[in-house]
């Protein structure tokens, strides 16, 4: 009886559902005939199907717990951008500071993406500048979510704080200008925004303006990899630029046109573009009228569709409402005749002048090109400042981002890249050359050697020392540049010579270099650049670093710094790896100490570094070897430090398992353990380590077959596994890993027999002999 | 080709092969994430989290004695009783805890959106039942929409039906439940 009851009612809803609502009313009347009754239940579920648009129209789903690593949620500030944001302290009360938790959903995003992602969090928590909420920690639960832990800032949105204060127009620019400082350090670190708008900018109560919510930008040469991420629509329509809301890749100048829009909003306080439409900015135009010419200019040029005709740099918007303020005149230029035949023009500039269009335009076109010059000179300045900055700064700190070989291969690429467009301008441009040959030396040191943590390109390394050469060389003497390129000639000389095998050349270059020296050995560059010859001739190694490495430890003490700091440590652990391999030094774990004790200190300064991380873990694992051949104390020393490299390797294993500096340096603390096991008489544990090491250096795409390092460490892993087999009886085995090393083994074999690899070669041989007889 | 191999596994399973289903879970996870992806792009406020969501359907469902499967919308119905289940169950420990600690106030509340009156998954569990026992065909149809966050084709597919059939029972299931859960607010 229900049951019949409700298949009528399925019926006629249905057919209610296919009327307008004036023909519903008719038709339920003469559907329902006398049963009011049914008639009122119809009407009723009629209503609620009007009303339940909303309901249930998203899927339901499970929502995250309230306790995110050390941080217990307080309650929820908002919801938007990638998630729910919540206000929350910390568990133990450690400190009072409290945090905003954003709970972003993406641990369903693509594997791609997400490792895109987990890559940028230690570069997004390195962001460190007054204007901009810190990055505090991030994490994800045991559930799978995934969050973060912002700065919390106590403040109003910016356009509600200019309101309620009645800050004048001067006041507003300043404040303003505070955030064009803070979104610029952001593109300096390689980070594009990405979602800039009034609610992502508070204010404090002291005036302080803070910029939230980074958690969707992405460093900028992350681009290619990146696809994925710029499928979430993780932007605010009001605010995006038109590039972003066609979906295309948010660059810099998207940022430059969200904050156009920003500067709009808090000089007319209207929205610049109400709910969806372009339509409105028809009224934006009137309103921009009555800003007034300048400031018009500048807004408009912020938010022209085309991001080249934009500012092209935030840096640039912030100086011309710095001329708009001190009451010079600005660049922006009101969209005059200029703007409208350049844009009629387009991209046939060139062509126009002589076409018939040309004749018609007459003297605009002539004009025209005139301004594009002028254009491009402006455009070529910005383009180099910013070159420098990215290129050089992030040359520099190529080896301690965390190992991933594509992203650091795509930066390098994408610096080369720069140096190449500016070079095409540089002409007899004498500081722009010097710049361009300090990139392009830069950048093959990145591309040949393998502490960059790249597998070594040497062809292409070499073609970018030819560039370093050429550059150099137009540096005339005299000038001011002189000096800087001399050494970076030397040292490009030097380098391509040892990849072509040119041992004249590389002569020469080691004699610049020592007479350079000599003329004034108080330079750390000069002391380095006698070194780098002196190595690669193969000549006094440790001699020539020792020296570098006075030089530099002089500097610092007088002055020091980190950068000092850092190059100090790295040097020691190469020195003192240099002589427990190819010295004889009484107690070489000496020298290991100062460098271990610096690297503690420098690691915990710096934890996220990871290459720092790798130079201790070395260090522990090359001084190993020196201690086991002292008295009987120095093996359990030993075993300690090298349980403490394994243990550091363990925990910054790099996202990308190919990583150059991970595979051979944990490679060599196997080799520690392996010979310290042996000296224990565990021929078992000896070989497990020894293979272990093959393991970790089992080829891969890429493989640097030819690089020295890799082929020493190939033959020492080799003999350790033969010594252990041979240790234990098994002969055959042992003959095999015996002739493996020799195959990688370089002539010649010079190494003292007392040192490591002295001692090496010594089994080596002892082995081979050994294998040979019948 | 996936589709295939799931149907081909559901066949396994339901003919007792147990491990069958571990092989499934793989190929339907992708679809089911992917699924949330869409939704997240429909609606950036969304608080989704469909990982832990498939996660726990599947322990459940491993526990399950297993039914005959026939393909890949079929299994992802299933999994959207599941979640349901797992909806409602959290919702249930949630409203405990409340009222045991009555002096905490909690943040996360599951409330169902486009109601007048605050209501949440157990409510909505309450009328579903009711809408079970008048038509289980509806009822089922608001599991895959509601809970699996299925697309009317998917539920199409699954019921051997066209989409517009499940459009029509979608919108009479929803009235239905509207009123249900307003009509209570109000009693």
């Amino acid at each position: 009886m229900q049951e019949q009851r409700w298949r009528q009612i399925d019926t006629i809803f249905h057919g209610a559902m296919q009327l307008s609502p004036r023909e519903r009313e008719i038709y339920l009347r003469q559907a329902s005939g006398d049963d009011t009754g049914l008639r009122d239940e119809i009407e009723a579920l009629v209503k609620s199907h009007e009303a339940s648009a909303e309901f249930l129209s998203r899927p339901a789903m499970v929502q995250p717990d309230r306790v995110f690593g050390p941080y217990r949620v307080i309650h929820e500030i908002g919801r938007g951008g990638m998630g729910i944001v919540y206000l929350a302290e910390r568990i133990d009360r450690q400190f009072e500071k409290r945090v905003a938790i954003k709970v972003v959903p993406d641990v369903f995003l693509p594997e791609k993406t997400r490792k895109a992602m987990e890559f940028e969090v230690p570069i997004l928590a390195s962001v460190e500048h007054p204007n901009i909420a810190r990055l505090m920690d991030a994490g994800v639960t045991p559930e799978g979510f995934r969050w973060i832990a912002l700065e919390y800032v106590d403040g109003d949105r910016v356009d509600k704080f200019a309101a309620s204060q009645g800050l004048s127009e001067r006041q507003r620019l300043l404040l303003f200008q505070q955030i064009c400082d803070a979104v610029q350090y952001l593109h300096r670190s390689l980070i594009v925004h990405r979602d800039l708008k009034p609610s992502n900018i508070l204010v404090t109560t002291e005036g302080q303006p803070k910029l939230l919510d980074f958690g969707i930008a992405r460093v900028v040469s992350l681009a290619d990899t990146g696809a994925d991420l710029t499928q979430v629509p993780a932007f605010s329509p009001g605010y995006a630029s038109p590039e972003q809301l066609a979906g295309k890749r948010a660059t810099t100048a998207a940022d430059v046109f969200s904050l156009g829009v920003v500067l709009y909003e808090l000089l007319t306080e209207k929205p610049y573009r109400l709910e969806h439409g372009l339509e409105v900015e028809v009224d934006a135009e009137a309103r921009l009228e009555a800003l007034g010419g300048d400031l018009a200019s500048i807004v408009r040029k912020a938010v022209r569709p085309d991001p080249d005709q934009r500012y092209l740099s935030v840096s640039a918007l912030f100086d011309d409402l710095r001329r708009y303020l001190a009451g010079e005149p600005i660049l922006a230029r009101p969209d005059s005749a200029w703007y409208r035949v350049r844009r009629f023009v387009g991209r046939h500039r060139w062509g126009v002048a002589v076409s018939a269009a040309a004749v018609i335009l007459g003297v605009f076109a002539v004009a025209t090109v005139v301004y594009q010059s002028r254009l491009a000179q402006r455009r070529f300045t910005q383009m180099r400042e910013f070159s420098r900055e990215v290129v050089w700064d992030l040359a520099a700190k190529l080896p301690n981002f965390a190992g991933n070989r594509g992203f650091r291969r795509e930066l390098l690429q994408s610096g080369i890249g720069y140096l190449d467009t500016l070079s095409r301008e540089a002409g007899q441009d004498v500081p722009l050359s010097l710049e361009l040959a300090r990139g392009y030396l830069r950048t093959a040191d990145a591309l040949s050697l393998s502490s960059s943590g790249l597998v070594p390109d040497l062809p292409a390394g070499a073609t970018n020392y030819q560039k370093a050469i050429a550059f150099a060389e137009r540096v005339g003497n005299g000038s001011p540049e002189w000096d800087e390129a001399q050494d970076i000639l030397i040292s490009a000389r030097a380098k391509t010579s040892a990849y072509r095998k040119n041992q004249p050349g590389l002569q020469a270059a080691l004699e610049q270099a020592r007479v350079r020296y000599r003329m004034d050995p108080s330079r750390v560059r000069r002391a380095e650049v006698l070194a780098d010859c002196e190595y690669l001739a193969g000549a006094r190694r440790t001699a020539a670093l020792r020296r570098a490495l006075a030089v530099v430890e002089t500097t610092y003490r007088a002055r020091p710094n980190q950068e000092d700091a850092q190059r100090l440590y790295f040097g020691w652990v190469a020195k003192a790896t240099l002589q427990v391999m190819f010295e004889t030094p009484k107690s070489a774990w000496e020298i290991f100490a100062p460098a271990v004790g610096m690297g503690r200190a420098l690691l915990a300064a710096h934890p996220r570094d990871q290459a720092l991380a790798y130079q201790l873990a070395m260090a522990l694992g090359s001084s190993a070897p020196s201690r086991m051949r002292g008295q009987p104390a120095g093996l359990a020393q030993a075993r300690e430090e090298l349980m403490e490299s394994v243990a550091i390797f363990d925990k910054y294993r790099p996202v990308d398992p190919t990583d150059f500096d991970y595979r051979g340096y944990s490679a060599m603390t196997r080799m520690g353990i392996s010979d310290l096991e042996f000296r224990y008489g565990n021929h078992r544990a000896a070989l497990t380590a020894a293979l272990e090491g093959l393991e970790i250096m089992k080829p891969f795409p890429g493989t640097p077959h030819e690089d020295p390092s890799y082929r020493m460490g190939m033959a020492g892993l080799h003999v350790f596994a033969a010594r252990a087999y041979h240790g234990a009886n098994q002969l055959s085995k042992a003959c095999e890993h015996y002739r493996e090393s020799d195959r990688f083994y370089g002539r010649p074999r010079n190494a003292p027999p007392g040192s490591w690899f002295g001692e090496l070669f010594g089994y080596l041989a002892e082995g081979l002999t050994v294998c040979r007889m019948p | 080709m996936p589709e295939e191999s799931v149907t081909l596994l559901l066949e396994e399973w339901s003919h007792g092969d147990a491990t069958a289903l571990q092989r499934i879970i793989p190929l339907v996870y992708q679809e089911l994430r992917s699924m949330a992806f869409r939704e997240l792009r429909r609606d950036s406020e969304a608080t989704l989290q469909p990982t832990a969501l498939v996660h726990e359907a599947y322990f459940k469902l491993a526990g399950q004695t297993p039914k005959d499967w026939r393909n890949r919308p079929h299994f992802l119905a299933v999994c959207g009783q599941i979640m349901r289940q797992v909806l409602v169950d959290q919702a249930r420990t949630r409203k405990a805890i409340r009222r045991n600690s009555g002096d905490r106030p909690v943040a996360i509340l599951d409330e169902l959106d486009g109601l007048p009156t605050s209501r949440d998954v157990t409510d909505l569990d309450d009328a579903l039942q009711a809408l079970e026992a008048l038509d289980p065909l509806k009822a089922k149809i608001v599991e895959m929409r509601y809970f699996a966050g299925m697309e009317v084709t998917d539920v199409a597919e699954a019921l051997s039906c066209s989409p517009a059939t499940v459009k029509r029972q979608w919108a009479l299931a929803k009235a239905f439940l509207y009123q249900q859960l307003t009509q209570a607010g109000q009693g």
